[in-house]
């Protein structure tokens, strides 16, 4: 009990290393830039460690006796959850809801610790620390160092209330306080115009997001008449709620997501945002902030799986997301737009987990993306930072004798992405997908034919990243050299601050995925379901079934209908195909310099221009909205200038030719005031009587 | 000792300091020892007896002048945290600007005295005697920059105009009396409730009119303000904080108490008093509000912030007068004081800072750049403009919060709408100074780091916690303002 009392510290710390290097780092900006990344470093490590003891707290604690209440931390035991009622923050009182019962808006500083929360803290921490250690060797010649620590550690705060956040509205600060710290690393480099321009877009992106996880926000309170989670889904399971209000609530809550999570149609800016330093990009756009929105699904479970038309929306927008972005993926030449709309491509799979039911398959995809995309991201990083700056592949090649280093850990990333069986990525992609062809009967119900629309379109999206991120790998590390003379001069392997950390999430990325192997390989229940199971809300409320059924229930599909063992081995293997097809693939066309890619860009000239234009979809967006918006604003400040300013204007204009009039009465002043107090006396009289 | 004695401790341990400080600076010649003098009585003598009596749960004693509830306790101790940081900060910035006389720490706490009395008065004449006490030393206060020419007109004008305000105030106690034959507060609520009014309702009403108007005066809402941007600018700046800080809470606390006890008698007083707090306050929310968007001035700047920060406060006031309501309203507006205590004298105490020693009134000019010449001032600062433009996790967003949340509950959507909007607009200029700290015009050189001595910066620092650890935890104060009211 004592670590989760002490939960809220853990983003208070990042929160204190944002404040000291905030205010003091400029001091230390010049010639003691180790005390800034020794504050940044200690505070997340040691929010690290409060962390790794509360999760060894969760692990340990035997459900069975444990008291209801310690102090100021209630357990609920049948979900496996901690919540840490540290203090009042907006306490209103009762109203009347929508459905003319009792509600209660008393939002409280409420952090709660269970196995889903577990994950998500396990992830920033771990992933976050890391990073900080390869920012030390990535930012050293970078100006600003203090300002880049400061709001790496703001991010961490942020995100870390996110995800502890034990209702809606301590989560919301969270979400927008990393939306505004994605901003501002974004922007980093806001010298240059590309950069604020993109800083821009991910921010304006967002807000149309925003908007609908605070409609959503509001609509939940006004019929479930309250904003706790936990509440929340327990209400929804509970079926007094009509399903239209369900339905919009959760719809609304994954339209912030498709912000948040970079979702058809708002991922417009996350490959924009590339335009940020590379750790940044690694952290925050592709390890843990662009994951909330799946956080946020797999968070509001209850709500969503009493929603079949919200589950059909999500795993539909998932799925189709993750098939678009990998397409666009297939033909881009820099490093790192390759890596975002793989990230894009990505959380569309982890979205269809989410969306067909199956949230412990989503979360884990969620966790396994985090190392092996974390991973990925840092080795362009360090392939950037050895090429001085270089982004386009087509300006490297052969890189593999020079930075060994970084080409071993990069291909066992690629090799995880891509679904190849023993590496991390192959666990969770596999479930996924498996769970989406069996999705028929689940709580979407889906029906035969959309389920296997989703397993199809799911499995050529696994096709096209296998070959997209071997295309990556080849052309960068291998091919034919075309690294320019200069770059070639200054090309070095990376300090061992930078190296060790890829190290270190190669590793994770290798080994992370054995915590939840399928049942069909041990024949035992698969760890991580086991671990999240107690985080789902299952229609007709939690307690109130035996609890072999519940079981039996929580594994999704499998409890309704009994899929054949080998209609599982043949969805697994045909993971497997198709991600060594797209690795042959692209071994064929790019391990060596060949004509075939060039040629075939040639003859299919058309098709080829619009993925390289990525479907033209910025164009789209700027001529259907951008270009009417600016034109709205455009007239809107005119309207501005002229009557809103005019206004203000005439009150500072009237309020100096009062200020001249009066000063012709050097001693009239007061004189003036008390008549004036006189004028006013007078007016509310004459009003009031 | 009487319970009658015990009901007037807090006033006279006040009053009994001012005179020590007045005896003492006689002899004493360093104005920075009488300032610690000042300050530790005020808190031993003052704080203590607050303190004690809140233990106790106050002291009520029927048909007193004045009466020690809790509530009056809560003003008091409100008083004495303002007395006592005002007095700190003077020690920096009379120190600066070569005028720390020994009597100025005498005056505040007669003035504080004064606070206190309008606070607890339960009679007309011990109601107007707290008002004046405070007003008087305030008139002398206003001008102790006696070599600055604008300091001196400050202290005269708000002299003058006082004096006429207090007339006002005056022939309406004259009617009220004139209409219930009864000085006491008790009295004149059952010549109300009874119907017993020998002059008659016409002159009752204009009596409780003309009193109001007083009231408005000292809380400068418009259309009473006109003194509040010269007097706030010209006067030291420590003493800008206490006059626009704990003049305008007593005042209020004199309104609370006096509506409380006299006028919920009357329904059609209630219903007046109702309409005419709503309406003079969204004049001053807005009029307030567009004034100050024009301002370079800080000190100016502060001056409309506080009328528009008054403007609120009646809202709240008003919203009194709705019996369903009242509970929750009066917790609101005494949060809403508390806030206003914690961020208001902390954004007058950097304007004091950033003072040069010749000058009364800096311009944005100073202030531009300070983000990076002075982070953590310029820190502190903008963490006082966002508690004050309502942003939140700040304590100035929940007392905004609590008072429109008592309004919407009320069903009066119309004002809270309107309120709201006010508030958007005053957003405007809170955060142009915080544009200014951290973003300078284009070729504009940042301004110098101001000089603070490290007293002034623990104090501010102490504020801009307060100002964010109530905005995250008001647990604190909701729970102190809880249940209070009239004993």
């Amino acid at each position: 009990m004592i670590p989760v009392s002490l939960l809220w510290l853990i983003p208070v710390l990042p929160l204190l290393g944002a404040f000291v290097n905030g205010v003091f780092g400029w001091k230390w900006e010049k010639d003691r830039r180790n005390v800034i990344s020794g504050v940044a470093l200690s505070s997340t490590a040691l929010s690290m460690v409060l962390a790794f003891w509360n999760i060894a707290t969760l692990w340990a604690t035997n459900w069975g006796s444990v008291p209801e209440r310690v102090g100021n931390v209630t357990v609920d035991a049948a979900h496996h959850a901690f919540a840490l009622h540290l203090a009042p923050w907006l306490p209103v009182g009762d109203f009347l809801t929508g459905l003319g019962g009792r509600g209660h808006f008393n939002v409280e500083w409420l952090f709660v610790l269970d196995p889903l929360s577990a994950v998500m803290l396990f992830v920033v921490t771990f992933v976050g620390f890391l990073i900080h250690v390869y920012s030390v060797g990535y930012m050293a010649h970078d100006q600003g160092y203090f300002r880049y620590f400061a709001y790496l550690n703001l991010f961490m705060a942020m995100m870390l209330t996110l995800v502890l956040g034990g209702n809606y509205l301590v989560m919301f600060i969270g979400w927008e306080g990393v939306g505004l710290c994605s901003y501002l690393l974004i922007g980093f480099y806001y010298t240059k115009d590309s950069c604020a321009d993109a800083g821009k877009k991910a921010f304006l992106t967002n807000r149309i997001g925003d908007m609908g996880f605070a409609a959503g926000l509001m609509l939940i309170l006004y019929y479930f008449g309250t904003l706790d989670m936990a509440q929340v889904n327990a209400i929804a399971v509970g079926g007094t709620i009509p399903p239209w209000v369900i339905t919009a609530s959760a719809i609304l809550l994954f339209v912030g997501a498709t912000g948040k999570s970079a979702q058809m149609p708002l991922y417009v800016w996350l490959p924009d945002a590339m335009a940020g330093p590379t750790p940044v990009s690694a952290l925050i756009h592709a390890a843990t902030m662009v994951t909330s929105g799946v956080y946020l699904v797999a968070r509001s479970n209850g709500l969503f799986s009493m929603s079949p038309t919200a589950l059909t929306v999500v795993a539909g927008v998932g799925c189709f997301t993750a098939l678009f972005a990998a397409s666009i993926g297939l033909v881009q030449n820099d490093i790192k737009k390759v890596l975002a709309y793989s990230t894009v491509s990505q959380l569309g799979y982890m979205f269809l987990g989410v969306g067909v039911g199956a949230y412990a398959a989503g979360v884990f995809h969620l966790y396994t993306h985090a190392f092996f995309k974390a991973l990925l991201f840092l080795g362009s990083g360090a392939v950037i930072h050895a090429m001085s700056g270089e982004q386009d592949i087509r300006k490297m090649g052969q890189l593999f004798q020079k930075i060994p280093q970084t080409y071993r850990t990069f291909l066992i990333g690629c090799i995880a992405i891509a679904g190849i069986p023993l590496f991390s990525g192959f666990f969770s992609k596999d479930e996924i997908l498996w769970k989406a062809l069996t999705s028929g009967d689940g709580p979407g119900k889906f029906g035969p034919l959309y389920s296997k629309v989703l397993f199809l379109v799911g499995a050529s999206a696994a096709l096209m990243t296998a070959f997209y991120m071997f295309r990556l790998l080849y052309v960068t590390f291998f091919n034919s050299d075309r690294v320019s003379e200069e770059a070639k001069h200054h090309l070095h392997e990376n300090p061992r601050v930078m190296t060790v950390p890829l190290w270190i999430l190669a590793v994770g990325a290798i080994i992370c995925g054995y915590v939840g192997l399928p049942k069909l390989w041990t024949g035992s229940e698969n760890v991580w379901e086991r671990w999240l199971e107690p985080t789902l809300y299952l229609p007709g409320g939690h307690g109130e079934m035996a609890e072999g059924a519940h079981q039996a229930a929580a594994s999704g599909a499998e409890a309704l209908v009994h899929h054949s063992a080998g209609l599982e081995w043949g969805a697994m293997g045909l993971s497997v195909l198709v991600a060594v097809l797209g690795i042959v693939w692209a071994t064929l066309w790019y391990k060596r310099e060949t004509e075939t890619p060039s040629r075939l860009a040639q003859a299919l000239s058309g098709p080829y221009k619009v993925l390289l234009n990525k479907y033209f979809v910025d164009e789209i967006y700027f001529g259907a909205f951008i270009r009417p918006f600016v034109t709205m604003s455009r007239i809107a400040s005119g309207v501005d200038r002229w009557l809103v300013d005019g206004t203000v204007n005439v009150v500072a204009y009237s309020n100096e030719v009062l200020g001249m009039l009066l000063r012709f009465f050097q001693t009239g002043y007061i004189r003036n005031y008390g008549l004036f107090i006189l004028l006013g006396v007078l007016v509310l009289l004459y009003f009031y009587f | 000792m009487s319970d009658l004695l015990w009901g007037t401790l807090p006033i006279a341990a006040m009053g009994l300091a001012a005179c020590l400080m007045f005896l003492l600076a006689a002899v004493l010649k360093s104005g920075r020892t009488a300032g610690v003098l000042g300050i530790l009585s005020t808190l031993i003598l003052g704080g203590g007896s607050v303190l004690v009596l809140w233990s106790q749960g106050g002291k009520v004693v029927p048909a007193a002048l004045v009466s020690c509830d809790k509530l009056a306790l809560f003003f008091d101790g409100l008083f004495v945290l303002v007395a006592s940081l005002v007095m700190a900060l003077s020690l920096e910035y009379f120190e600066k600007k070569k005028a720390h006389h020994v009597e100025l720490y005498g005056f505040i706490i007669l003035a504080t005295a004064g606070m206190m009395g309008l606070a607890s008065a339960t009679n007309l004449i011990t109601f107007y005697l707290g008002l004046e006490t405070m007003s008087l030393s305030f008139y002398v206060l206003a001008g102790f920059l006696r070599a600055h020419e604008n300091s001196v007109e400050a202290s005269l004008k708000y002299f003058l105009l006082g004096a006429f305000s207090s007339a006002f105030l005056l022939l309406g106690m004259a009617f009220l009396y004139g209409s219930s034959a009864s000085l006491d507060f008790g009295g004149i609520a059952t010549a109300l409730s009874t119907g017993a009014i020998p002059l008659g309702e016409p002159i009752l009403y204009l009596g409780f009119f003309l009193f109001l108007v007083g009231l408005f005066f000292k809380l400068s809402l418009i259309p009473f303000h006109f003194w509040a941007p010269d007097v706030y600018q010209g006067a030291p700046t420590p003493i800008t904080a206490l006059m626009a800080v704990g003049g305008k809470t007593a005042a209020a606390a004199g309104a609370i108490r006096i509506f409380l006890s006299v006028f919920t008698a009357s329904q059609g007083l209630a219903d007046k008093w109702f309409h005419l707090f709503m309406a003079v306050g969204l004049i001053t929310i807005f009029v307030g509000s567009m004034i100050a968007v024009t301002q370079r001035h800080i000190k100016r700047l502060l001056a409309y912030s506080s009328i528009v920060h008054a403007g609120f406060i009646a809202l709240g006031l008003g919203a009194l007068a709705v019996a369903s309501l009242r509970e929750q309203v009066l917790a609101a507006v005494l949060f809403y004081v508390a806030a206003y205590l914690v961020m208001n004298v902390g954004a007058f105490a950097v304007a004091g800072v950033v003072e040069r020693p010749e000058n009364y009134d800096e311009t944005l000019r100073s202030y531009s750049g300070l983000g990076t010449t002075a982070p953590y001032l310029a820190a502190l600062f903008s963490v006082f403009m966002l508690s004050l433009a309502g942003i939140p996790l700040t304590v100035g967003f929940l007392g905004k919060f609590y008072i429109f949340g008592a309004l919407v509950k009320g069903g009066y959507y119309v004002v809270a709408s309107l309120g709201l909007i006010g508030a958007v607009i005053a957003t405007y200029y809170y955060l142009k100074v915080v544009v200014a700290l951290y973003f300078p015009a284009a070729g504009e050189e940042p301004a110098p780091a101001p000089k603070a001595s490290w007293t002034t910066l623990a104090l501010l620092t102490l504020m801009g916690a307060g100002t964010l650890y109530l905005g995250i935890f008001p647990g604190l104060l909701t729970d102190l303002v809880k249940g209070l009211g009239i004993g």
